[in-house]
């Protein structure tokens, strides 16, 4: 008898169809409600125990499937170069980082340099290389072997680099068409704004429900004025160049992308993205046998961010040159950065449906309570019918793509949810999902910083 | 993906409860009818409204020694309705006699088709009550904190205030001893060990 077996055979036993009825739940409650009423004070308190630290819970999540988890931070690494291995003969390249501890993560733990070795594994996978090999050296260091790679300053620059998560207010930062934010446009009911608002099929966020193409997406964010302020997750500007559909430029950039030709009529993204942050790293960029000539340049100046809708399977995004991705176009003013956030892990809801939960700094909670105090002050001002009242919500990014975009139920929580205690977020998860998420904001919340110590470029290998 | 929504935590609740008390019907919401399926299966019905109600009044009693770090609560509070079935054990041995009874074979209903099966749990299962009834109280509390309240080792470990080991232990030493109970292992099971 397996272990399944035995327990179903006890569920079986034990099966109770009928819940608690509703006058003796009625009871229930009001005698609760009337001992909470007479004994107001707490009972016999050692006093409140505080969270224990988020250091702790980095041992919870590490052992899972790290080609899930790990998928959505390298992706845009990888769509957004798609490049493959060089041909034999470009030479190898040895690459030593150096980890390093962040806020987040205080100590390098066996676990944290694990963890940053996974994340390196899948960007390398992403990088299109065979036959690399990554080891831990010391207690501290990380050895990266790459036996050929032809853009050796792409592969340097992006396997070390640490995930980025961001909270954003999503119908306050998201914009329309027409340049404005979301918010703004709620009242008049302007469609386009409401169709980013509350979502397509798949929710806000995700694929359609006023999601563009990659091409609309920089035109229209290119088009916002430089906006420098301290809730700006990233800075400096990032530098696109498109093609238009049908080119031989096109066609040359499908094949270095891996990704299908744009049709004529649309364009395509021919060299830069959100980790091109200047003119001449666009230039490098560019597929080979592609001139400057053949493309459109396009600036995103601080302030303004380009953020890949929701993949519906984080293990399988869609790459950001695919012609079919979608994106949303945000105002960069994140109301919480990953190291706001702490403990992010799979949880269950009160219906005993899988969640995520995780806790806040100090500071994150009070951010948290302080946005959806906004959210949810905007929910009620909009109303709504009862039963389908205009939900708002916030967004979660991660290396550039969206992660989540969950509503806040202003009657529940008409001043926000109190951050002190955390949050979770609920609704339409599997187990599975749920666990992708949580390692999802775990990768953004417990980074350890990579310090590159040594570079060398290694002869070719012979094959 | 479906409308998502963010809520506050347990652990939220319980510290606004600490000023609020009234806040704290906001926990009952969301455990409540869990809580009372678990004493019900254990218990019966008869029992299971009090022990249900008794659970949450001794949580809001004792929110103030709650751990704010646990964001989920379930586990604190099925480790109380636990500690309460304690005072009604005849109420639980009575259940899982009654269990064996009600698990016996019933005719033919539901066809020919998996028939083998239904027979086999049929057998099995008052063989598996029986057996329940002579575990060890706290083996057969984290047995059915496992089977009953799909609690995982940890969770269970923090509603019966003991390590991870000792549920470990304790979930091994229940198994083994109801699998090796005279009628519990399955037909095949049986068998093969016989060759």
């Amino acid at each position: 008898m397996d272990h399944d077996t035995d327990l179903e055979l006890l569920r079986d036993l034990s099966s109770e169809e009928h819940g608690p009825a509703p006058e003796a739940l009625t009871r229930a409650r009001a005698a609760l409600l009337e001992h909470a009423r007479r004994n107001p004070r707490p009972f016999g308190g050692r006093g409140l125990r505080r969270p224990r630290s988020p250091l702790r819970l980095e041992h919870v999540a590490f052992g899972l499937s790290a080609l899930v988890a790990l998928a959505v931070v390298a992706v845009f690494l990888s769509a957004r170069g798609g490049q493959r291995a060089g041909s034999p003969g470009s030479g190898g390249l040895e690459l030593i980082y150096q980890a390093q501890p962040t806020p987040q993560t205080p100590v390098v733990t066996v676990a944290a340099l694990d963890r940053a070795v996974s994340v390196i594994r899948t960007r390398v996978k992403l990088l299109g290389v065979d036959g690399a090999s990554i080891r831990t050296l010391g207690r501290d260091e990380i050895v990266v072997r790459l036996p050929e790679v032809k853009y050796t300053a792409r592969a340097e620059a992006e396997v070390g680099q640490t995930a980025r998560l961001e909270f954003y207010d999503w119908e306050a930062n998201a914009l329309a068409p027409n340049g404005k934010p979301v918010a703004a446009q709620l009242l008049a009911q302007v469609p386009a704004a409401v169709a980013i608002s509350q979502g397509g099929r798949g929710g806000p966020g995700g694929p359609g429900g006023g999601s563009v193409s990659l091409y609309d997406a920089v035109k229209l964010a290119s088009k916002q004025p430089q906006s420098i302020s301290p809730s700006n997750a990233r800075g400096g500007s990032e530098y696109y160049m498109f093609g238009t559909g049908g080119s031989p430029a096109c066609a040359a950039a499908a094949r270095f992308h891996g990704v299908p030709a744009a049709p004529v009529g649309s364009h395509c993204l021919l060299a830069g993205g959100p980790g091109t942050t200047s003119a001449a790293g666009l230039i490098s960029d560019l597929p080979s046998g592609v001139t400057v000539a053949e493309g459109h340049r396009f600036v995103v100046k601080q302030g303004t961010v380009v953020l890949e809708a929701t993949p519906s399977d984080f293990s399988h995004p869609p790459k950001i040159a695919d012609p079919t991705t979608q994106f949303y176009v945000l105002r960069d003013h994140a109301a919480l950065l990953g190291n706001d956030i702490s403990n992010p892990h799979q949880s269950t809801d009160t219906g005993g449906s899988p969640d995520v939960a995780f806790g806040f700094s100090a500071k994150g909670a009070h951010e948290f309570q302080s946005v959806t105090s906004t959210i949810a002050h905007r929910g009620a001002t909009l109303g709504g019918p009862a039963s389908q009242p205009q939900l708002q919500h916030f967004a979660v990014a991660l290396d550039n793509i969206l992660i989540t975009v969950p509503s806040i139920d202003f009657q529940t929580y008409p001043d926000g949810v109190d951050g002190s205690g955390g949050a979770q977020i609920t609704g339409g998860f599997t187990t599975r999902s749920a666990r992708d998420l949580a390692i999802e904001l775990r990768n953004g919340a417990l980074p350890i910083t990579l310090k590159q110590i040594s570079v060398k470029t290694t002869p070719a290998q012979p094959r | 993906m479906s409308q998502r929504s963010v809520q506050g935590t347990d652990s939220g609740v319980i510290e606004q409860s600490l000023a609020d008390p009234a806040a704290f019907a906001a926990l009952f919401d969301r455990h409540y009818d869990r809580i009372w399926r678990y004493v019900c299966r254990r218990a019966g019905p008869g029992i299971a409204d009090e022990l249900a109600s008794e659970t949450f009044l001794r949580a809001f009693t004792a929110r103030a020694k709650y751990d704010l770090g646990q964001l989920d609560a379930s586990p604190w509070l099925y480790g109380i309705a636990t500690n309460l079935l304690r005072g009604h054990r005849r109420a639980e041995a009575r259940r899982w006699r009654a269990y064996a009874r009600a698990a016996e074979p019933t005719g033919t209903h539901g066809g020919l088709e998996g028939v083998e099966q239904r027979v086999d749990a049929s057998v099995r299962a008052p063989a598996a009550a029986a057996a329940l009834a002579r575990l060890k109280r706290v083996d057969r509390d984290a047995l059915l904190l496992l089977a009953l309240a799909d609690l995982d080792y940890e969770a269970i470990a923090i509603a019966t205030g003991v390590p991870v080991g000792t549920v470990r232990s304790r979930l091994n030493r229940a198994r083994r001893q109801l699998r090796g109970a005279p009628g519990v292992a399955p037909a095949a099971a049986v068998t093969e060990g016989s060759d």
